[in-house]
């Protein structure tokens, strides 16, 4: 049967133009299948998280129907909401850290690429990347208590900048490679018009590179920010009494007892990432809008 | 002027522009400040000593005893779970991984690909721990799973606190780092290079095998290597999901620093830890390179010499 | 500075109302990448006004040359000195220059206008003069209407017509073009060659025109410099370089040629003994008896007629026609004579010529076409 060649003597009142498609082989409806079960997969536990947060039970595994008390417990438990507070705080300044350090990086690496210490840099921050977190966490607790105890280096006594810094080095290496992206997809030459028409290298840099790279410095920004909200291993290492960030206080209630006010934090803090997210994604998508050009989301956020 | 003379003007700088490369130097200084100098640090501490009760490492002797000593048998056992644990759970990422990054590059239309990649990202950057929590709440004997199995008769299975549970956990957890790379090597595969291939007269599983293949291993190392090495190193999951029986190697190491206060012997367990990943990542990439010499010969096309 | 003996330009060549503030000079310039000599010696004077060009493959030192001019390479030798002002180690944006760049370099992320406004910033321009400069340069190229658009939504040409607009609109002494017509297509490419060259003799500004492209050079300038290694080989009016190549190299590069290989027999007269025959040449060789030599004929002096070539006739060659094909004007005739050697000719529409593919035909040409070079 074919739809084009018989337009009306068929009299069958089925919608024909749905015929035409073609039909989807095995393969693709088996791969079709796969994904979706994967997805399902995906957001399971995160679905499960969010149903318990209306638990109306004391503790957190054992479902004793449906209210909005454990929402009211989360913003009224001082612990929480510290923690959150904390969590929030070290989140923004790793991420400024991290954005101006890694920048900067990005673009030497980006514009230096040959040079050889640019490829020990590299390295580095590969390494920076692909050490487990406890192996980073064991390591900076010992030396942040030799700087700040023993060679008087009081700062690093305060657990908030612990946190920061601790934080910040991962983020680092995410901006500059982020950055460098970004960079190495600009021809050199936009700079070279710049300074042909006049521009001395500070004006160069702030009418031309920095514009064209906000948006990774931004996306990159914004990953660390999430970065350093998702940090628990770290941080239940560095962190001081004083200044607890909320995975920490979720991780220590694990051992002794989860109740639903932390999944209903956790569902606030999820929010508060997806709008982070979606912050990333309005970025690079209107920008490459306005440019016609720019990197894709995925590549962006799988790291390059 | 003869031609040999040396210039008078000699190089005044090889481009106008000044050196961008220093400003490399602030991150540079700052990583070698917070991530080497620690590093050395325990690395240092791993050839001390606890001397004492209550004190946490101490130098004045150096030895190779903290190496002895970390490799007593519960510690063994544990690495050797870790490493199970790790190889397992990182062929499964591959496995359920692929065909979802084939399925969402090359089948889905795309504007659907853009929102399945953030579908992804969505319980990627849910706390890492509070979705370990989510399938400890799954797998607890108070959960709806249970009850079901109580209502069908079968009894409260032990999910909880198993190597299983741990295994399932990190396949969850580090999916989407084998998802993302698979995704962006095969989003770049051009369709018209698989149209070619069908046009020179390889059918599908040939294209696949050797068009599609080639190019996305790239993509499959970098995955493995993503997920690999922090598995290796996980410390929440097994924390949340494992208890005794599913403890990994991150746990000895941080219990160590946290609970005994041995830091000579934490340390050498972290030595011991950062070696055997990158011994693992070092072994692979060769064996990677072998596939690839294995492939390229298989391929290998000579040019007849005097034929043109 | 002492006048020296460099390729001056006509003096009739040089604009009335330049005010010498475009003249260029190389003395001795050279560049070294790695261990190679991009550019090596290198003198050329260019005069205010003058629109040249710099011809040759990629690798012979063209854009290099043109880079150092601009300021974005300092030369390892030698000095650039633009309107008498030696500019030493002077950095492009205290340059009295603006370039037109090879992919245009249109900063994304700013509007055609604000494109084209972004050097008067940097020039001191008043700010309310800005916008009458800007809508004068945009239509000098006639991209007014676009004034709003960002780069991305325009076409090659478009974005190359802002390019030249950002440039001119600082109205430099000088105005560099590295290679800006190669993305274009021919058609669009020829369009612009013709109001480029009308643009420069309005606003009397130096035009110093990278190229490989014979044609676009020949099309436009007032003098060719055909570059090779680095060094200038040639330097003249287009008629010059086309019609008294100084090497077999310019002879080869600059339209086409038939090139024989010889003993020079006689050097008065200048006879060329080659496999086919012989060359008689009345033009002035430096090429030595006894010596080796490469003689090269223009197609289009090459006349097709049916028969053979008499014995002993110089300037004359027996071959078989091999193909005829018309192109435009003209008929591309190719033939191969009894050695193998390949004779084209170029003859105008509407002369006779024998056209069945396989015909014996005998090529000639008359004594003042042929050019002697040493090999």
């Amino acid at each position: 049967m074919s739809a084009a060649t018989a337009p009306t003597t068929t009299a069958s009142p089925g919608p024909a133009p749905v015929a035409r498609r073609r039909r989807p082989d095995a393969g693709t409806v088996l791969l079709g299948i796969w994904g979706v079960l994967g997805f399902l997969f995906l957001f399971f536990p995160v679905l499960v998280i969010v149903a318990y947060s209306f638990n109306e039970g004391r503790l957190l595994q054992s479902y004793r129907g449906f209210g909005l008390g454990a929402y009211e417990d989360a913003l009224t438990n001082s612990a929480i909401t510290s923690g959150v507070q904390v969590s929030i705080y070290v989140g923004i300044f790793s991420a400024l850290v991290a954005a101006v350090l890694g920048s900067l990086a990005g673009v030497a690496v980006a514009r230096r690429a040959g040079a050889r210490w640019i490829g020990w840099l590299t390295a580095l921050l590969g390494l920076v990347m692909v050490t487990p977190e406890i192996v980073n966490a064991v390591s900076l607790l010992p030396w942040f208590v030799t700087l700040g105890t023993d060679w008087g280096f009081t700062p690093l006594n305060s657990g908030i900048v612990r946190l920061i810094v601790a934080h910040s080095l991962f983020s680092c290496a995410v901006v500059t490679f982020i950055v460098r992206a970004r960079m190495a997809g600009l021809s050199e030459s936009l700079e070279e018009a710049a300074a042909d028409l006049g521009a001395p290298p500070l004006r160069r840099f702030l009418d031309i590179t920095f514009p064209l790279m906000r948006p990774a410095v931004i996306s990159g920004a914004l990953l660390s920010f999430t970065l350093s909200l998702d940090n628990t291993v770290l941080s239940s290492f560095v962190s001081t009494a004083d200044a607890t960030p909320f995975p920490v206080y979720v991780f220590a209630s694990v051992r002794s007892s989860l109740r639903p006010a932390i999944a209903a934090m956790s569902t606030l803090m999820l929010l508060l990432t997806l709008v982070a997210l979606a912050l990333v994604a309005v970025v690079l998508i209107t920008s490459r809008k306005r440019t016609g050009e720019g990197m894709s989301l995925a590549s962006t956020l799988a790291g390059g | 002027m003869t031609a040999v003379a040396l210039p008078a003007t000699r190089t005044r700088g090889r481009r106008f522009r000044w050196n961008v490369g220093v400003l490399a130097a602030p991150v540079a200084v700052w990583l070698l400040f917070f991530f080497v100098a620690p590093f050395v640090v325990i690395l240092w501490y791993s050839f001390g000593d606890k001397p004492s009760l209550y004190i946490t490492h101490d130098n004045s002797v150096l030895s190779l005893g903290r190496y002895v000593e970390a490799f007593n048998p519960t510690f063994v056992t544990v690495f050797l779970r870790t490493l199970q644990i790790s190889v397992v759970g990182t062929i499964l990422c591959l496995v359920i991984a692929f065909p979802m990054a084939y399925w969402m590059a090359v089948k889905l239309p795309a504007r659907f690909q853009g929102i399945a990649v953030a579908l992804v990202l969505v319980p990627y950057w849910t706390n890492f721990l509070v979705r370990t929590i989510g399938w400890q709440i799954v797998l607890s004997p108070t959960s709806f799973l249970a009850d079901a199995s109580r209502a069908l008769g079968l009894g409260t299975p032990q999910l909880l606190y198993t190597t299983g549970a741990v295994q399932l956990g990190v396949v969850y957890n580090y999916l989407p780092l084998m998802i993302l790379p698979l995704y962006v090597t095969l989003e770049r595969l051009d369709p018209r290079l698989l149209e070619a291939s069908r046009d020179l007269g390889a059918n599908a599983f040939e294209s696949f095998r050797r068009v599609t293949l080639p190019i996305v291993l790239p993509g499959v190392a970098a995955g493995l290597l993503l997920v690999f090495v922090p598995l290796m190193g996980d410390y929440i999951t097994p924390s949340v999901l494992g208890g005794a029986a599913g403890s990994m190697v991150g746990q000895q190491v941080a219990s160590q620093f946290n609970v005994a206060q041995n830091w000579a012997l934490g340390s050498a367990m972290a030595i011991v830890l950062m070696v055997a990943i990158i011994a693992v990542v070092v072994l692979f990439a060769l064996l990677f390179r072998l596939v690839k010499a294995i492939i390229d010969r298989f391929e290998h096309v000579a040019i007849v010499e005097g034929e043109a | 500075m002492t006048e020296t003996a460099l390729a001056a330009p006509p003096a009739d060549l040089v604009a009335d109302g330049a005010d010498g503030g475009g003249r260029v000079l190389l003395e001795g310039v050279s560049k070294l990448y790695g261990k190679n000599w991009a550019v090596k010696s290198l003198d050329l004077e260019i005069a205010a006004g003058e629109f040249i060009s710099l011809l040759g493959p990629s690798g012979c030192g063209k854009t290099t040359t043109l880079r150092m001019i601009g300021g974005f390479e300092l030369p390892d030798e030698g000095e650039v000195t633009i309107g008498g002002t030696a500019m030493g180690s002077t950095p492009p944006y205290r340059r009295p220059v603006n370039t037109v760049f090879q992919s245009y370099a249109l900063f994304p992320h700013m509007s055609v206008a604000k494109n084209v406004a972004y050097g008067l910033r940097y020039a001191k321009v008043p700010k309310s003069e800005v916008p009458e400069r800007v809508t004068e340069a945009l239509g000098m190229v006639r991209m007014k209407h676009l004034a709003s658009r960002m780069p991305a939504q325009l076409s090659g040409g478009q974005q190359q017509r802002i390019a030249l607009a950002r440039a001119l609109v600082n109205r430099p002494a000088v105005l560099l073009l590295d290679e800006p017509m190669s993305a274009l297509d021919r058609k669009l490419r020829e369009e612009m060659q013709i109001e480029l060259k009308l643009l420069q003799q309005q606003l009397g500004t130096t035009f110093v025109f990278v190229t490989h492209d014979q044609e676009e050079a020949m099309t436009m300038s007032d003098r060719i410099a055909v570059m090779n290694g680095g060094r200038i080989e040639q330097i003249g009016s287009p008629a010059d370089v086309y019609d008294r190549p100084a090497s077999a190299y310019v002879a080869g590069f600059i339209g086409q040629q038939n090139f024989f290989e010889g003993t020079v027999s006689s050097v008065a007269p200048l006879t060329v003994a080659v496999p086919d025959g012989a060359i008689a040449s009345s033009r002035p060789s430096t090429a030595a008896a006894g010596a080796a030599a490469t003689v090269a004929v223009r197609p289009e002096s090459v006349s097709i007629a049916e028969g053979e070539a008499s014995e002993g006739e110089a300037n004359a060659v027996t071959a078989t026609l091999m193909s005829v094909s018309r192109l435009g004007s003209y008929l591309q005739v190719v033939t191969i004579t009894p050695g193998g050697q390949k004779v084209m000719a170029r003859i105008p529409w509407g002369v006779t010529i024998p056209t069945a593919i396989g015909t014996r035909v005998v090529c000639r040409w008359p004594a003042d076409a042929p050019m002697v070079y040493p090999a």
